[in-house]
């Protein structure tokens, strides 16, 4: 148990040490001279010439060896401190914490309607195998898989806002803003997520201990609650857990179709801007925001599941 | 990502006889040959403005009118079927390349190597891809070789772990081991026992990476982060259309339904053929 | 047993906290409030110009100086102004105006605040031209220019030159937020989401109808329009061209359309970074694209076709004596001259095709159309492009390094109704926004002279020629003179659209 704990923590730093590594690789890596640049953004655009950038980048270390450069930035970043936007010239940090909540909220919304969709989904067509109910599931399951999310996006919007006029057509502020992001987001996890409950419940019901419980006469609805889904539920969390990744890919969409201010709209815009300590910003948090959430899974399974505590 | 060799079979949509799988399987191979030679039998030029036959409906020269530069959306159509088929093809070619070639060292070498290589192919995997392409293309400079480029970047990761597992399974049976004693070079082994041996999840897997490109390439260019403006492209085409979507529905409709219809191929595809090899499939490619 | 009672439980707490993090109910528009769908940020903290453009289109801030719907000047803060010497003005300032903070205006303060804006944007020095500010009595402000400077009392109508109360600025003179002496008062911003001012009962001019004003930053050009068909807002800017089609057929909305200020153009790289550092391809250029075609099939007829810098349809604007017209042949002639020939259809050099890097960016709504419009002629013609959309700040990082040929822009010209605004900060060699790589110094002596001349003769003559060497020398191509359209719910009165596109003035509007 302990030693799994340390595994995975261990296992977490070292991808976080990588991401912060490449995190800061990023910004140097963009064409032009980085002094230069900086240097641009604070004197509000004005071209600086060659003495001013050889002393800025002499007030800031910027000729010191890159090691010193990347302790320095990443002891910055460990105090909250993530640059300043060149469009703006204001620390990115403000404008992030404001996103960070929308697009933690739309999220949670989402998962949770993926899993109320998918989990009952994922058993009925367990429970029947190669029914009509079972192939229609698959069937419709593969087609939401396919459709380009922007696309069904914008016919939602038609149809919900403008023709039946129900709901907002973007923005946020009420509940009411929050229901087509949601909905996009959702029914593409719940999808794979069904097909992933689908599978791994039948792959449960072919093991000897079911048919034991049959044997016994449990009905057959009965084994899949009783004993199925309690012994796949682990596996469904972990799976959950990485379609949070989905989720956010889902999210860059959506926010910027529906105008929701979260992560993802953030992302598209600083990339249109160009706005490079934005970008940077943006690769750290999500890097670093999906490994803690699997690393969070991770160890939730561990306490969930005694038989994979051993299991390093 | 997660294949493995099961004895139960699931997710089946079509119970498929070989030769029913053959027929489907041939039949998509001439559909990826046509659409790259489609444009070849497309009425107009696609690139043509015409600013004074503008949001025309549909009419025999213009099987399905004109979009707003007064374009003729059949050809724009069918040129972009060649350019997101290439540039997903393209993809698929060179991340399993690498991948395979990562992959079948990672299994072959084994130890510190295998561990390294396999823990990043991990944190790969739980990043959101299509995010980190954006980021990679957007520092690359946007385009079309920088989107190209950034998905492959992503994703050989998926191929280097499908092989490495292959390897690592094909490895402890009973005549590898046996050729490994009687003193087999590792890239004989791996030429003559191995790669017969995982073409089927190889495959499977290319034909849902496909599907997978071929969204993440329309999606990145309708968010204006792909191709150039102008360029026939699906994704960029509802984009470039949508602000007529109330008026001229079609103009939207029409490559939004091909995207979706190229990509349920595709993915229907990916599940015979894991139904053929008898691979539990789950297709959460990203 | 516990443990799935822990992990629901887990569960639910996030999904609680979920809910804590909602935002609050929306407000559907009530019967005092009119609510705007804008395409900009209203109140970007840092976009310091168009900041500034905002507290002056919304009047949270007033000007010395006001324009009529002439464009001609007109008392604002102050009531009259005389030059006393050629390089002396003095401003006489409105009796009983009073700060939203109940201070009250006097010449220090509008010292104070035009010390202040010089200090924060870069280009205010040079569009005001200023020497020294000097309060020589309660209510006389008296500037003295670096050299005689006829342009001054229209500059100061310019939306930068806002008179802001101290307390607007924090201790180290750093903005926070806008206190001013305008008919709405700032009440509150939401970062990405709204601005809202209400009603400043002790106002110095005619009081507003209305209570309040909610400006809403919809970037999305369809989702605006959407919103106002959805009831959600009142009033909207910048319209596609195909929704103005549409609301003008519907009886349900009103549609304002009036030429205004503004000129969308390419403006060219002359640097040595670009093929276009030769004056006679960008004649050649100048020639070839048909405006007409652009106004009409990119845009719904909504805007005139630009062949000059300024809009004819402002009489007092100087224009060259001669004009671009669409003349292929003309525009053959250079491109041989300039080493070109054209073989297929394509003009060639060195087996290599002309090719023109266009930038734009997609956040001003109708930019993408016009730029793929200029595109498409250009290559109908046998000049490749490669097109390239960003937002404004992207481009414009790319345009800074030198990296394009033609930068497709949008620029307020005739703003200030004087011709020195635009051709003193964007063309003139030393303007701070002069991205351009081109440089010409008659230009540059006609524009700092035209500037010191009274309106007369010599004024129309100086500003003539710089015309000319505009249109000789080539540094742009404009492209379409703006039409400004907005729509309203049929229930609004009394909007009328000021020609400057600066200015809302939602005084007089009730609904």
């Amino acid at each position: 148990m302990a030693s799994r704990v340390t595994a995975r923590i261990t296992h977490a730093l070292i991808l976080l040490f990588i991401v912060s590594v490449v995190g800061f690789a990023l910004l140097r890596l963009m064409p032009g001279d980085f002094a230069e640049i900086l240097l641009m953004a604070q004197m509000d655009g004005t071209l600086p010439d060659a003495d001013q950038v050889a002393r800025y980048a002499d007030q800031n270390g910027l000729n010191d060896p890159l090691p010193q450069q990347y302790l320095r930035w990443l002891f910055a970043l460990l105090q909250g401190d993530l640059g300043k936007s060149f469009i703006s010239n204001e620390p990115i940090i403000s404008d992030i914490t404001l996103r960070m909540g929308q697009s933690l909220l739309l999220a949670v919304l989402s998962m949770s309607l993926a899993l109320i969709i998918a989990v009952p989904i994922g058993i009925v067509c367990a429970r029947y195998p190669g029914s009509r109910i079972d192939r229609i599931a698959g069937m419709v399951s593969v087609i939401g898989m396919s459709i380009p999310n922007f696309w069904y996006s914008l016919l939602l919007a038609l149809l919900f806002s403008l023709v039946l006029g129900w709901l907002p057509t973007g923005g946020h502020g009420t509940w009411a803003h929050a229901v087509l992001p949601t909905l996009v987001i959702a029914t593409s996890i719940a999808g794979v997520l069904s097909r992933y409950v689908r599978g791994s419940l039948l792959e449960e019901l072919s093991k000897p201990y079911i048919r034991t419980a049959k044997a016994k006469g449990l009905s057959r609805l009965r084994t899949v609650l009783r004993h199925a889904v309690p012994n796949t539920a682990p596996g469904i969390l972990t799976f959950s857990g990485m379609q949070f990744a989905r989720i956010f890919d889902g999210m860059i969409i959506v926010e910027t179709l529906f105008a929701w201010p979260g992560l993802g709209r953030f992302l598209v815009e600083s990339l249109l801007n160009r706005d490079y300590p934005a970008i940077q910003a943006c690769f750290l948090l999500i890097a670093g925001s999906y490994i803690l959430v699997n690393l969070i899974v991770d160890l939730c399974i561990a306490f969930y599941d005694p038989r994979t505590r051993e299991i390093v | 990502m997660q294949m493995e060799r099961m004895s139960f079979t699931g997710g089946k949509l079509f119970h498929a006889g070989r030769r029913v799988f053959r027929g489907y399987v041939l039949v998509m191979a001439l559909v990826i040959l046509a659409v790259l030679i489609l444009p070849f039998f497309a009425p107009n030029d696609p690139y043509k403005a015409q600013f004074l036959f503008r949001l025309k409906p549909p009419s025999l020269d213009y099987p399905l009118g004109t979009d707003a530069l007064g374009r003729c959306v059949l050809s724009r159509l069918m040129y972009g079927a060649r350019l997101t088929t290439a540039s997903a093809l393209a993809v698929v070619m060179a991340a399993s390349l690498i991948g395979c070639l990562i992959g079948t060292l990672a299994g072959m070498v084994g130890g510190i190597v295998d561990r390294a290589i396999m823990r990043f192919c991990e944190g790969m995997s739980v990043f959101p891809a299509l995010a980190i392409c954006m980021i990679i293309a957007g520092t690359l400079g946007l385009g079309l070789q920088a989107v190209i480029i950034a998905l492959i970047t992503v994703h050989w990761t998926d191929y280097a772990r499908v092989v490495r597992n292959a390897v690592i399974v094909e490895r402890t049976k009973p005549y590898v081991m046996a050729a490994e004693a009687l003193g087999a070079r590792h890239h004989r082994i791996a030429h003559r026992h191995i790669f017969p041996n995982i073409i089927g999840p190889l495959l499977t897997l290319a034909a849902y990476s496909m599907s997978w490109a071929i969204l993440a390439f329309a999606g990145l260019s309708f968010l204006g982060l792909g191709v150039e403006p102008g360029t026939p492209e699906w994704g960029l085409m509802i984009a470039e259309s949508r602000n007529y979507l109330r008026d001229h529905p079609r103009l939207v409709l029409a490559p939004g339904l091909t995207i979706a219809a190229f990509v349920v191929a595709v993915n229907l595809l990916g599940d015979m053929l894991g139904d053929r090899f008898r691979l539990r499939q789950i297709n959460y490619l990203h | 047993m516990i443990k799935k009672t822990l992990l629901g439980a887990a569960f639910a707490a996030l999904a609680m906290g979920s809910f804590a993090l909602a935002p609050q109910p929306a407000q559907a528009t009530e019967d005092n409030t009119l609510v705007i769908g804008t395409m900009w940020e209203s109140m970007p903290l840092a976009m310091k110009p168009r900041r500034s453009r905002f507290f002056n289109e919304s009047e949270i801030l007033d000007t010395l100086v006001k324009l009529d719907y002439d464009l001609k000047t007109i008392p604002g803060l102050a009531t009259e102004w005389d030059r006393v010497s050629p390089t002396v003005w003095q401003f006489k300032l409105r009796e009983n105006v009073i700060f939203h903070d109940g201070t009250k205006l006097d010449a220090e303060a509008v010292k104070f605040s035009l010390e202040r804006v010089i200090d924060l944007l870069p280009y205010a020095a040079d569009l005001l031209n200023i020497k020294s500010i000097k309060a020589i009595s309660p209510l006389v402000v008296e500037i003295e220019n670096t050299e005689p400077f006829a342009a001054l009392p229209n500059q100061l109508s310019d939306a930068i030159t806002v008179v802001y109360a101290k307390s607007s600025f924090d201790e180290a003179g750093e903005f926070v937020k806008p206190i001013g002496t305008g008919p709405w008062k700032f009440e509150e911003y939401k970062k990405q989401d709204r601005t809202i001012v209400t009603r400043f009962d002790d106002y110095w001019g005619e009081k507003p109808a209305l209570e309040k004003v909610v400006y809403r930053y919809i970037p999305d050009h369809n989702s605006r329009t959407l919103a106002l068909e959805a009831g959600e807002i009142d009033f909207v800017t910048n319209m596609l061209p195909s929704d103005v089609k549409r609301l003008s057929e519907d009886d349900d909305f009103k549609v304002y359309a009036e030429p205004t200020s503004g000129l969308y153009y390419g403006a060219f790289n002359a640097g040595e970074k670009s093929v276009l550092s030769d004056v006679r391809i960008r004649r050649a250029v100048n020639a070839l694209v048909d405006r007409d075609l652009i106004v009409k099939g990119a845009l719904d007829d909504v805007g005139e076709p630009a062949w000059e810098f300024f809009a004819p349809s402002f009489d007092w604007a100087p224009q060259a004596d001669e004009k671009y017209t669409l003349d292929p042949e003309l525009a053959a002639s250079l491109l041989s001259d300039a080493g070109y020939e054209k073989t297929d259809g394509k003009w060639m050099k060195d087996g290599e095709q002309l090719t023109l890097r266009i930038l734009s960016y997609s956040s001003r709504t109708e930019m993408p159309m016009i730029t793929e419009a200029m595109a498409a002629l250009l290559n109908e013609q046998g000049i490749a492009t490669e097109v390239g959309m960003y937002t404004w700040g992207g481009m414009l990082d790319l345009v800074k390094q030198g990296e394009y040929d033609v930068s497709v822009v949008f620029w307020t010209p005739e703003m200030t109704g004087h011709p020195d605004l635009h051709l003193k900060s964007q063309f003139h060699s030393k303007a701070g926004l002069n991205y351009q790589f081109w440089a010409n110094e008659e230009f540059d002596a006609a524009v700092d002279k035209g500037r010191t001349l009274d309106p007369g003769a010599e004024q129309v003559a100086t500003y003539t020629k710089a015309m000319n060497i505009l249109h000789d020398e080539a540094p742009i191509i404009p492209l379409v003179h703006k039409v400004f359209v907005v729509a309203s719910t049929k229930e609004l009165q009394n909007y009328r659209i000021h020609p400057s596109g600066f200015f809302f003035d939602f005084k007089s509007v009730s609904k």
